[in-house]
């Protein structure tokens, strides 16, 4: 399946809705960057659309609210633990269950190249524990870069919720 | 490389700021020159990050830091990349940040010992062997390997 869809607020393009085998979304946190695959559907949301809190222990979240449905972003870096600077869009993986987010400073689209290949990757001694975030590793032009895992990622972001 | 004596083991010496890890020659893939060590954000501070080994992706890991010898490991000069621990998928090769040049040694006997060993944490120890070049440290690869993928 491939198709792109977007929609629009206060003139400019607010989301983006991808369900594109072969395509990468490239999320930049700080000194950071990774990968996550748009097999899944990822809605893509700006910061202006997005109901902005912080919860307890300073955790910046922000909610898109659509009709009786409610999906929470939470900062990518603070989950992983580094700094970053402010964040502007956030990416919503709207095919699992429940839907969960991630913000970050820069997420934009990228084909894969055909020169790049996710080579299998486990990292030894994940913070977190639980599943791993990060199921590969993409090496190709323009270097290396980790991918996520959906799955892993929506276990940290469940966990970071419940705390 | 010492000569080899009838019913020795031959062992891949890796120095540490205390000692020497001792890992049979068997568990041990290859030795390189340090290369771009990339972090993972999101791990345990004795996991560098990973480096490219032939095209795979494999966890650098400092035994120093984990075993409480060092608090940083700035000086990376060579990596010994590990074959997979026992149960793990085949490409799940990590490695071995050291300061130094590892050595090939063959051990004939040796002498458990706990002398010099002050400050190790010993969770990750299975034993401390008195070898001619100084302390010798074997790994408890199971401690190890429940630390490395508790997720």
């Amino acid at each position: 399946m491939s198709s792109v869809g977007s929609t629009r607020c206060c003139g400019r393009i607010a989301s983006l809705h991808l369900m594109q085998k072969g395509f990468y979304l490239k999320i930049t946190e700080g000194p950071h960057s990774f990968l996550l695959a748009s097999d899944d559907v990822i809605s893509l949301q700006n910061k202006e659309c997005l109901q902005v809190s912080s919860r307890r222990g300073g955790l910046a979240t922000a909610c898109l609210v659509k009709k009786n449905t409610r999906w929470t972003a939470v900062r990518l870096a603070q989950m992983l633990g580094f700094e970053a600077g402010d964040w502007a869009q956030a990416a919503f993986i709207e095919t699992s269950d429940p839907v969960v987010g991630i913000m970050a400073e820069r997420v934009h689209l990228i084909e894969n190249p055909p020169t790049g290949k996710i080579k299998p990757f486990t990292v030894v001694g994940s913070q977190a524990g639980g599943r791993s975030v990060y199921r590969g590793v993409r090496v190709g032009d323009g270097g290396p870069l980790v991918v996520l895992d959906r799955d892993g990622l929506k276990e940290l972001v469940e966990t970071v919720l419940d705390k | 490389m010492t000569a080899s004596p009838k019913h020795a083991v031959p062992v891949l010496s890796v120095p540490t700021g205390l000692g020497s890890l001792v890992f049979p020659n068997a568990m041990v893939c290859e030795v390189i020159a340090k290369t771009d060590i990339h972090p993972v954000p999101g791990t345990r501070v004795w996991v560098l990050g990973y480096c490219l080994w032939r095209g795979v992706p494999v966890s650098v890991v400092s035994i120093d830091m984990l075993l409480g010898i060092a608090s940083t490991h700035d000086n990376v000069r060579k990596i010994v990349v590990m074959y997979p621990l026992p149960g793990r998928n085949s490409y799940d090769y990590y490695a071995i940040a050291t300061h130094a040049d590892p050595r090939s040694l063959y051990i004939e006997r040796a002498v458990e010992t706990a002398a010099g060993s002050t400050g190790l944490r010993r969770h990750y120890v299975a034993s401390l062997l008195a070898l001619p070049q100084g302390l010798g440290i074997v790994l408890d690869f199971d401690a190890l390997k429940a630390t490395f993928y508790s997720h």
